[in-house]
């Protein structure tokens, strides 16, 4: 990593002035995903990304976990700026720095529940003395221990996000992004999936979720909302955790 | 309304006056304050509509007390009441609808602003709403009572959605 000066300090992610359009046939821009967009996420923070189908949500969320690339602006990430970086340089970032849970699970079919999560740190080069009680270990943490050699098909859809959760820490990253990650899920499995990044949050982590899941919006520390590219609104919800059923609810009839 | 949380509640055990409005408390949370005056006043018109009845029960060194349960008729009444399906008009009096109606009729903006701020104070009523939900010590219609409350809330920031969509489409006109 020759390109980029990493800050200690600072945000985990930086978007400046980030725009991502889609160009189509002839250069004309056919869709501007996100237009003009600044966001800084601090390090150990927990956010939010809403906003209606169409906002932009999962485009920012690509562009700052290094999977996409910005037709204008500077991303940076955990120290990083990624404009300068190469293809190989941003893939090596993305390792190194991000764990990232997507919406389809994207688990390899062909592969054991431990290979997949173990497949990150086989990648990137780390022994298998190394790997194999890291792998254990976070099985264990995701609360499958047993299932290590089932194949992702014999799971079900939360065990499987589960696994999913597990790969994007195996590589212990500081940051980890997660795309609608309980959207596929039922109200239990979805739970179990937001505890486990909750509790990689209380861990140290930077964590940011796209959702649309108002509940868990809500447990978050910071609310971006998104609508057409840009960003409508961010805000802290304000914790007022004492507050007694009878303030929030009425239930008389007279 | 109130005399049918109280027929059901004594449907299922028999109660003096007391004992009734610690359970209706404990039932619905404390959502629906009550005094002692008042459940005594239903209680008497029940038993003169022949719904409930009073059994005297001798104490030791207090006064009787009057436990109360239901007849054939008060279990009658109550299922009728329990068995009608529900399909009264939609009751949108409430003040945010109102606000926000009002303001979209000229303000964009301003509009948008309230929608805003009162976004986020639903989400942060729907996290304090859950971190109830997790208190192992509620009654189990107290946790029916908060998925409803969290429902309404998700329904009334979907609205917010839908207005903040409509104001744009407006502003472009």
């Amino acid at each position: 990593m020759n390109n980029g000066s990493r800050a200690q300090i600072g945000p985990a992610i930086e978007l400046r002035n980030v725009s991502r359009a889609y160009i189509g046939e002839a250069g004309v821009v056919t869709t501007s995903a996100l237009d003009g967009v600044d966001v800084s996420i601090d390090r150990g923070e927990l956010v939010a990304i809403c906003g209606p189908s169409g906002s932009g949500k999962s485009t920012l969320l690509h562009l700052a976990g290094a999977l996409d690339t910005p037709t204008d602006g500077a991303v940076f990430v955990d120290g990083w700026a990624l404009a300068g970086q190469s293809a190989a340089e941003r893939a090596a970032t993305r390792n190194k720095s991000i764990g990232f849970i997507f919406q389809q699970f994207n688990l390899l079919q062909g592969m054991t529940v431990s290979e997949n999560v173990a497949l990150p740190a086989v990648l990137a080069r780390k022994k298998a003395g190394e790997i194999a009680p890291r792998v254990a270990d976070l099985l264990d943490l995701v609360g499958l221990a047993d299932l290590g050699d089932r194949r992702p098909g014999q799971l079900s859809g939360g065990e499987q996000q589960r696994v999913a959760v597990a790969r994007a820490l195996v590589l212990d990253p500081p940051i980890v992004l997660a795309d609608e990650p309980t959207g596929n899920l039922d109200t239990k499995s979805g739970e179990a999936v937001l505890d486990l990044l909750l509790a990689s949050h209380a861990a140290g982590r930077t964590v940011v979720i796209v959702t649309h899941d108002a509940r868990i919006a809500a447990q978050c520390q910071r609310v971006i909302y998104l609508r057409d590219g840009r960003i409508a609104q961010q805000d802290k919800p304000r914790r007022r955790r004492s507050r007694p059923l009878a303030a929030m609810v009425d239930t008389s009839v007279s | 309304m109130l005399r049918y949380v109280l027929l059901g509640l004594l449907d299922a055990e028999p109660r003096y006056g007391y004992e009734l409005k610690a359970v209706f408390e404990q039932f619905l949370g404390g959502t629906w304050p009550l005094n002692i005056g008042q459940i005594y006043t239903s209680l008497t018109r029940l038993e003169d509509e022949g719904l409930v009845r009073a059994e005297v029960v001798p104490q030791d060194s207090a006064p009787d007390r009057k436990v109360y349960g239901l007849t054939a008729r008060g279990r009658k009444e109550l299922a009728t009441w329990a068995n009608t399906i529900t399909d009264e008009p939609i009751k949108l009096r409430d003040e945010l609808f109102l606000k926000v109606a009002v303001l979209s009729l000229k303000d964009g903006p301003a509009a948008r602003k309230v929608i805003h701020r009162q976004r986020i104070a639903h989400l942060s009523r729907l996290a304090d709403l859950g971190d109830l939900q997790d208190d192992p010590e509620h009654h189990p219609v107290t946790g029916l009572l908060l998925e409803a409350a969290m429902l309404r809330t998700e329904a009334e920031l979907k609205w917010l959605d839908a207005v903040e969509s409509r104001l744009k489409d407006w502003g472009t006109k």
